[in-house]
């Protein structure tokens, strides 16, 4: 019963949809499997045979969401280039306004922050000081870190290759205390 | 030869194309990107010269920044939006609203997961590559659990004390919803559908459970049951089993279907 615990709701039912054909007890094998799921499974069961008639042409409403998605796409592209591009003073003025050390904000601009480690309220927060949707601060932490040329150069140190790290030890190197840290991580 | 997808099945091995598809994309590498552009806008899927939306989302995923990439996005949405049930064609304003919210987080979802994949290959879009309408009804499914679940439209019916009313049977009657001939019909499934969604929760699982061959009541412990998933006896399922039907049958003879 417990068996196959390891995979994630999404990857069950991703898998069941792949792998549905009509009658064939293809639902039955994997509640058999993924218990857990079943009733999950039985409405995604009921999507995957539901009947389209795809031949009718779409209206004026449909034709308005297709273009909602057209925008959408092309603003979150246009803001991304301008967020890679953006100078550092953006950055440090926005971790600036969180009351976050400059580090932040460098770190931000390099893509050197594993996003995972943010808290969403600070993603949330930073969309609004960055003026960028919250998924353009998501694609743009997602990108491969580097590191500013000019401050590799400058530096007494020899450089090392950018990674990715945590918000937590950007704001340890930072000078942050256990206590101020704890306090940033748990605040809600 | 089509760049090989990412994702891997819950046995660890890799998931491809369907053979056609690949075929497809084959085919389609070799045109310019002019005419695939023109083939893109093609419609319905008898056209000659029609791209699937597999082979859609294939080019899409891999055609540099540029007009035609932009022009395929267009097409490839419109995709999307014509496997969503029509805002319009819901039966009430409550109705019609969540599948406006339905289709618009679909699309919504669909973008992101475009423009997720524009800065690093996102698995999640293979499913597409591999399925399309499959990718879809899941997408589907997940943006109906949470604005139907938001209507709060996920209601109990199912008691364990119910007794079996003649009236209920009779109405039923021996009407079966699936009956091969009828189902042979496109316009009598479009029309099914329509039906399903207007049950309530417990009723259309049971159906669609019924839809997929599952008993209601199995000695075999190892064989899943409707009982069994929905945790009622095969008394109330067989009642609530009626109902379903008898409201089914009514809503389509109403609608001059059967």
């Amino acid at each position: 019963m417990t068996k196959h615990l390891t995979y994630s709701q999404d990857d069950v039912l991703n898998a069941f949809a792949m792998d549905f054909e009509p009658g064939e007890r293809v639902l039955q094998r994997y509640i058999s499997q993924y218990p857990q799921y079943s009733l999950k499974l039985v409405d995604l069961a009921r999507e995957l045979a539901r009947e389209f008639d795809e031949d009718s042409p779409l209206d004026a409403d449909d034709l308005a969401a297709v273009n909602a998605g057209m925008r959408k796409l092309q603003r979150a592209s246009i803001s991304l280039q301008t967020l890679q591009t953006a100078p550092a003073k953006k950055f440090t003025d926005a971790a600036k306004k969180l009351g976050l050390p400059i580090q932040v904000g460098l770190a931000l601009r390099e893509c050197r922050i594993d996003a995972s480690t943010v808290p969403s309220r600070v993603i949330k927060k930073l969309s609004q000081a960055l003026e960028a949707p919250i998924e353009v601060i998501l694609a743009h932490l997602a990108l491969p870190p580097n590191t500013s040329q000019l401050r590799a150069s400058k530096s007494s140190t020899k450089p090392a290759a950018a990674e990715k790290v945590s918000i937590e030890r950007i704001l340890k190197d930072a000078g942050y205390s256990e206590d101020a840290l704890s306090q940033f991580l748990n605040n809600e | 030869m089509a760049r090989p997808l990412r994702k891997t099945k819950l046995d660890g091995t890799s998931y491809s194309r369907r053979e056609l598809i690949e075929s497809e994309i084959d085919e389609i590498s070799t045109i310019n990107v002019t005419e695939l552009v023109r083939r893109a806008a093609l419609w319905p899927s008898s056209a000659t010269g029609f791209i699937s939306p597999e082979a859609l989302v294939y080019f899409v995923r891999n055609l540099p920044d540029g007009a035609p990439r932009n022009k395929l996005t267009e097409h490839l949405l419109r995709h999307v939006v014509h496997r969503i049930p029509r805002p319009a064609d819901a039966g009430n304003q409550t109705e019609s609203l969540t599948r406006m919210n339905i289709r618009d987080d679909v699309v919504d979802r669909f973008v992101d997961l475009l423009m997720s994949d524009r800065q690093g290959y996102d698995e999640r879009l293979d499913y597409y590559e591999i399925h399309f309408n499959k990718a879809i009804a899941t997408a589907r499914q997940d943006a109906s659990t949470r604005h139907w679940t938001h209507e709060n439209r996920s209601d109990e019916l199912g008691t364990d004390d119910v007794q079996i009313s003649d009236r209920v049977e009779a109405a039923a009657g021996n009407y079966d919803p699936f009956d091969p001939d009828e189902l042979d019909k496109k316009f009598y499934r479009l029309m099914l559908d329509e039906a399903i969604d207007s049950l309530p929760e417990f009723h259309r699982r049971i159906v669609e459970m019924l839809r997929q061959e599952m008993p209601i009541e199995s000695k075999d412990p190892s064989v899943e049951s409707i009982s069994k998933v929905l945790g009622k006896t095969e008394k109330t399922i067989r009642t609530h089993r009626d109902k379903a039907f008898a409201s089914l049958k009514m809503r389509l003879e109403r609608k001059g279907k059967i």
